[in-house]
């Protein structure tokens, strides 16, 4: 059985212990995949990742297709499981939580997917599927699901007429507004929200970037934003976190590494970000020129610097021991030239 | 509740199916007869006489007799009891060993998915007919043992698909956000598992039923089933009589192939009502996108003659100009129409424009504004139904609707080189990149095929591609991304055309990636080759373009130089596109974005299809159509009444 | 190459082994036993326990099993319990006969299917429907019946063909080729409908992928597009059917033997079948999940060579 919920609707309780403590903490996290039925060596998806999001804060995940980013998320949520290192969420272990004990933590961790399209099951209304949690975990009454409802889809924009209808009567947009609405009945206060903004036209981004905003504002929410797009996390969140193929190569303040990368990699991503004005895009072009070829063909190297295959600044040491992050300032990097490079600033 | 009002539904719709209504009142009608034969059929099965054997229908006799003169009739009524108690059997053993088996294995995995998944494969080797003669020559004329083995045989079968429909609910989005949002698995089989495999049950679990009564027919015809009558007796009955009574046929296969018949045709009818309730919508709500629905008729468009234009293009001055014989590509005043849901649809309407050759032009938009339909009309290519009701396409002076059907095949790849978006899908599985490449030669330059395989070598490099001759060797699922869209370029290089369209062709790429591919079509651009890109970003346009049109719900709605357009955006909808990038933007700052979304074809208001969303939308903007006029200069054009100032978009 | 046929064994070997100690097993729960049901009601105890002790059914089952199988390698699979002929012998004289109906019949299946499969995904409108209803209908046709009336038709009404009976290739081709016909046809129609389904689905689903757009935007010809491509992609499922259509006709040429009194395996089978024939009935389960496994080969191979994933 799980506990009965009587907490107030508006905001979730304080947890107990140390408030200054992150929100979520995740150690020395590690994610291998076996290919199956293939006896092949396991796929090293993460390879020791560890962050914090802190109360009220938002910490972007940036990294290309393969760097583990999606995988991490999965492994917070409980969707993928854990090979080793720990998942804390507000002082509990949640790393191999069972699905009961999540059961109580998902009152306060909710996400949101990419695809809107996929994300509700079509045969079910919109009104039943952004309550299912609140009705099969909370056992609320009806009038309190019902507010809580409406409530939800206010915050979101979406009339609540909508409750209705079917997932297949909305575009995308509208979907992705419901998909937050579901996690928003359960009042969290933090929600994973893997690349949301990715299969949306750029109007509609902007739309449902609004909306992260506000919420942010109006409830207090903190987010892990995973995506693949550094203008967005640089937009919504306080903090960045760039991967690449499985573990941290900077983080620091969304501004910093934005606009003063310490890491190659972090570097070669911006500079391969094209902008808008023709002008600027020409600059940044030999910028990119001068950071070298970032797609040469070769193989991945598996000791010393994973990215030294790639990158233009590597010498001798890149290829026989791995960096680990150490601080550039207000930021780190995992690189043994990185004072260097953010030196070299990013428009040299 | 919830689930009863959508079983209601389900079977509305179901009989909504003429066919399917029409086979569940036969099935009723054959079970009825069966189960009631005893009150219903005319004689006893048994029943002999001996003066009226072997004759035909009659008032007395309706489907005639049989030897001994036995009504055929009550035979078969009485028969069927023997069939359909068998085909019960089979199924039911069936559905109790598979599903079940099938439910685990697919939502926990693991060893017992293995050991579930290798039985199938194993049984599936299994000559079922052989065991079945086993099971008889061991329990003789046990008709209903070799019934529920038959079901046994044909479970680990339904196991596997029961696993894998359950797989791919459990993988699909929404049982995920489930999963994470803490309901428990019970909740989530009972309410998005089950109810979305259990048609895919009722489905195998009736054509499994129907072999189960060919399979008993087959015994009994054979002799080897029960000696009471059956519907197999009846054909066996028939053979011995075929060349004095051949009758006795047309009866026995009659009832076995109607019931089987209407069991198919049930199954069908519920797999598509099921269907349709999954579909996603995306269809629906959208244009088809693309020739994903194009088949064998897409060329139609080569015979579409222009019509003179309609209402809505006739104010267009600089669209109504004779197109330009110099350009490499010149459209004037293009109207598209496609049928959605039957209705013929204008999807595309007066898009007018030039490019230059040795020219990189841009379409940008968001989906739903018709860019890639364009781009597919320029080649002849629009889907099933599509056709350009007005204006023209013209390449290097040429009208493309006069091409006959070979000009056309020669314009594309010949003059004209497509890149496509997905660059995986977009190359055949089965060949090796290098085959297609050196295809793409063959087909418009006759040569030999090791000349065209070195062709094909050069333009592996031309593309920049490493090792090309062992790229050339691979297939499409051995490349990554980037190096697949270089197999793209090199195929659309193929007959060095002077214009290359490239339809958002560095979307589905990482950006690092994206910069690499961008780069090579810049030193093509650089070159000579015209460029004609599709794209919803503005950086990528930035990077290869010098001119853009910016395509709005099927119109271009503003044209000009790059630079000028995205410093002095003149239409009110390419000031908001660019303003809710948030490159732009003060970091946490909301973004100016615009309300609504791109109205589909079949919506697109009178008068201006962006006014529903314009926040400096007038009374006259909501009438007649608005031509594509001179800009701020000759330079430029513009489709508005009431055209930005510069003063007006830094506000 | 090497991969598949490795592959194929560790499945063949197991199912063979599987499907011979099944058959034993369920052999030892006859009701009464053999010896008695052979003999028959009026036999005396000492004539049932003689021929327990000659059949060796007086041992325990898995000492039985282990004779039956050391045999079986050596290809001794026993004598058959009515005639007393060696079922080795018996199978031999009969298998020829059985798989050039299967092979004949599976050609008819793809040849027709196939060809009307593409035919109707390309024309679509009536020809499309019409290859609906037909593969409806061919799907609830039983064979045997189907057989029965071409050979009202073809036999009896128009004397085309011969009824029933075989004619040995070594006798007469043509005699050979004419008692085939009719056979071929009553188990290769009813099989072409799955063929024609899956083969028209098939291509209807590649004529509409990415691959075939950005073909024909590169000018390639149509015949190209379509034979080379897209049949080619759609073919792998195809097989698949096919693979299962053979294992199907498996049971089919039982009935058919039957019906066109062809001296094959089935009637072998029939026969043992009725008269509690056990060590025929088990050799021939053996020989015939042999026949399985060496039809799945085949289409394995042919998928290899169609599809480069199942290569790698």
């Amino acid at each position: 059985m799980i506990a009965p919920d009587h907490a107030p609707a508006s905001r979730p309780q304080a947890p107990q212990g140390d408030p200054s403590a992150p929100l979520l903490s995740v150690r020395d996290l590690h994610v291998q995949y076996r290919r199956p039925g293939r006896r092949s060596t396991p796929v090293d998806a993460v390879r020791g990742v560890s962050l914090d999001v802190p109360r009220g804060r938002s910490i972007g995940l940036v990294g290309e297709s393969g760097s583990g980013k999606s995988t991490i998320g999965s492994a917070i949520l409980g969707l993928t499981p854990v090979t080793s290192g720990t998942v804390t969420y507000a002082g509990t272990d949640i790393t191999h939580a069972s699905r009961s004990e999540r059961r109580l933590h998902a009152r306060r961790m909710q996400a949101v997917f990419q695809d809107p399209f996929g994300s509700m099951n079509p045969a079910v209304t919109v009104g039943d599927t952004v309550t299912e949690a609140l009705r099969h975990n909370l056992k609320l009454g009806k009038q309190e699901i019902e507010e809580r409802l409406l409530r939800a889809l206010d915050d979101v924009g979406m009339p609540a007429s909508c409750a209705e209808r079917y997932p297949a009567q909305f575009s995308g947009g509208q979907r992705q507004r419901l998909a937050i609405a579901r996690a928003l009945v359960m009042n969290p206060e933090f929600i994973v929200c893997d690349e949301p903004t990715s299969a949306l036209d750029l109007s509609i981004q902007a739309q449902i970037l609004n909306v992260l905003l506000d919420l942010r504002e109006r409830r207090g929410l903190s987010y892990l934003f995973i995506s693949h797009d550094l203008t967005v996390v640089r937009h919504l969140c306080d903090e960045m976190v760039v991967l690449y193929a499985g573990a941290v190569v900077e983080r620091g303040p969304a501004h910093v590494v934005a606009e003063s990368p310490a890491h190659p990699y972090t570097r070669a991503l911006l500079a391969s970000a094209p902008v808008p004005d023709p002008d600027q895009q020409r600059a940044r072009r030999e910028l990119r020129l001068e950071a070298g070829n970032a797609g040469s063909g070769a193989p991945r190297p598996d000791h010393g610097c994973r990215f030294a295959h790639r990158c233009p600044f590597a010498v001798d040491r890149c290829a026989t021991a791995e960096p680990t992050l150490a601080p550039v300032g207000d930021s780190a990097a995992a690189c043994f030239l990185a004072e260097d490079i953010r030196e070299r600033g990013l428009l040299a | 509740m919830t689930t009863t009002a959508s079983s209601r539904g389900f079977l509305r719709s179901l009989l909504s199916k003429p066919m399917s209504a029409a086979s569940l009142i036969v099935l009723a009608i054959i079970v009825i007869a069966t189960v009631f034969a005893g009150v219903l059929a005319p004689y006893e099965p048994d029943a002999q006489d001996l003066t009226a054997a072997l004759q035909g229908p009659s008032s007395a006799h309706w489907l005639g007799t049989g030897e001994l003169g036995r009504d055929v009739l009550s035979r078969m009524m009485y028969g069927g009891r023997v069939t359909l108690i068998a085909a019960l059997i089979a199924g039911a053993t069936f559905i109790l060993a598979g599903v079940p088996a099938g439910m685990l294995a697919g939502y926990r995995g693991g060893r017992f998915d293995q050991v579930v998944l290798k039985t199938a494969d194993l049984v599936f080797a299994v000559p079922v007919m052989i065991v079945l003669l086993v099971v008889l020559a061991i329990f003789p004329g046990n008709e209903f043992a070799a019934m529920a083995v038959f079901g046994l045989l044909g479970a680990p079968g339904l196991a596997r698909v029961v696993r894998s429909a359950t797989l791919g609910i459990r993988n699909e989005l929404y049982v995920k956000a489930a999963v994470a949002s803490g309901i428990r698995d019970r909740v989530i089989v009972l309410r998005h598992v089950l109810p979305r495999v259990s048609g895919t049950i009722l489905v195998q679990a009736s054509v499994f039923t129907a072999g189960a009564v060919l399979m008993e027919t087959g015994l009994g015809f054979l002799g080897l089933g029960t000696q009471n009558a059956s519907w197999g007796s009846l054909v066996a009955e028939a053979s011995r009589n075929l060349g004095i009574h051949p009758w006795l046929l047309i009866p026995s296969g009659a009832i076995i192939i109607t019931f089987i018949m209407s069991v198919n045709l049930l199954a069908d009818g519920v797999r598509d009502t099921l269907a349709e309730r999954y579909t996603p919508p995306a269809a629906k709500v959208r244009a088809p996108r693309g020739g994903a629905k194009a088949n064998a008729g897409a060329s139609a468009t080569a015979e579409a003659t222009p019509v003179a234009g309609g209402a809505d293009n006739a104010g267009a001055a600089r669209a109504s100009a004779a197109a330009d014989p110099h350009a490499l590509l010149s459209v004037r005043s293009l109207t598209v129409t496609l049928p959605i849901d039957g209705v013929p649809t204008d999807i595309i309407r007066d898009v007018s424009f030039d490019i230059q050759p040795g020219e990189a032009m841009g379409l940008v938009g968001e989906s739903g504004s018709g860019k890639t339909m364009t781009a597919l009309s320029i080649l002849g290519l629009l889907p099933a139904g599509g056709r350009i009701t007005s204006g023209s396409v013209t390449v290097e002076g040429t009208d493309v609707a006069t091409m006959n059907k070979a000009a056309l095949r020669r314009l594309r790849g010949g003059r004209i080189g497509w890149i496509s978006q997905d660059p995986i899908s977009s190359l055949d599985p089965s060949f090796t990149v290098g085959w297609q490449v050196a295809e793409a030669v063959r087909s418009h330059r006759p040569m030999s095929r090791r000349a065209a395989w070195q062709h094909a070598l050069t333009l592996l490099e031309k593309v920049k591609l490493p090792d090309v001759e062992r790229v050339a060797k691979s297939y499409p699922h051995q490349l990554s991304g980037g190096m697949a869209q270089r197999v793209g370029i090199a195929a659309a290089l193929a007959a060095d055309p002077v214009l290359v369209i490239a339809d958002e062709p560095t979307t589905a790429l990482d950006v690092t990636v994206q910069a690499d591919i961008l780069a090579l079509l810049r030193d093509l651009q650089a070159d000579g080759l015209g460029v004609l890109l599709i794209t919803h970003n503005w950086g990528v346009l930035a990077d290869l373009c010098d001119r853009a049109a910016v395509m709005y719900a099927g119109q271009v709605v503003e044209t000009a130089d790059l630079r000028a357009l995205v410093h002095g955006p003149e239409h009110p909808y390419t000031a908001a596109l660019l303003a809710c990038d948030p490159h732009q933007a003060r970091p946490g700052a909301p973004l100016p974005a615009l309300d609504g979304a791109v109205p589909p074809p079949p919506q697109w208001p009178q008068g201006c299809h962006f006014q529903s969303r314009c926040p400096f939308v007038k009374d006259d903007c909501r009438t007649g159509a608005i031509a594509l006029a001179d800009g701020s200069d000759s330079s430029r054009a513009v489709r508005c009444h009431h055209p930005l100032t510069r003063q007006e978009v830094t506000l | 190459m090497s991969k598949i046929i490795i592959r194929w064994l560790l499945t063949a070997l197991p199912v063979l082994f599987g499907v011979s100690v099944i058959t034993f097993v369920l052999s030892s729960l006859v009701p009464g036993n053999a010896a008695r049901a052979i003999l028959g009601i009026n036999a005396t105890q000492e004539q049932v326990d003689a021929l327990n002790t000659e059949l060796g059914f007086d041992e325990p089952l898995p000492v039985r099993y282990w004779t039956w199988l050391t045999g079986a390698l050596h290809g001794d699979l026993g004598v058959s319990v009515v005639n007393g002929l060696p079922v080795t012998e018996q199978i031999g004289a009969r298998i020829g006969i059985t798989a050039s109906l299967i092979v004949g019949a599976v050609i008819v299946a793809a040849v027709l299917g196939v060809a009307f499969g593409v035919t109707s995904a390309l024309r679509g409108g009536w020809l499309g429907k019409a290859v609906d209803v037909v593969a409806l209908i061919g799907m609830a046709i039983p064979g045997f019946w189907f057989a029965l009336v071409l050979v009202t038709v073809f036999a009896v009404q128009l004397r085309w063909f011969p009824a029933t009976g075989y004619i040995m290739p070594s006798e007469s081709v043509t005699g050979w080729l004419q008692s085939l016909v009719l056979p071929l046809l009553a188990l290769g129609i009813p099989s072409a409908a799955p063929v024609a389904k899956q083969t028209r689905d098939g291509m209807l689903t590649e004529m509409g992928k990415d691959y075939i757009k950005v073909l024909r935007a590169r000018g390639v010809r149509e015949r190209s597009v379509i034979f080379r491509h897209a049949l080619r992609n759609a073919a792998s499922p195809v097989l698949t059917v096919l693979g299962i259509v053979a294992v199907v006709l498996l049971g089919g040429t039982v009935l058919a033997e039957t019906v066109f009194v062809i001296p094959g395996l089935g009637g072998l089978a029939v026969n043992a079948t009725s008269s509690h024939d056990i060590p025929t009935i088990q050799g021939l389960a053996v020989v015939f999940t042999m026949i399985v496994m060496v039809v799945n080969l085949a289409i394995e191979l042919t998928y290899a060579l169609v599809n480069p994933k199942a290569r790698a």
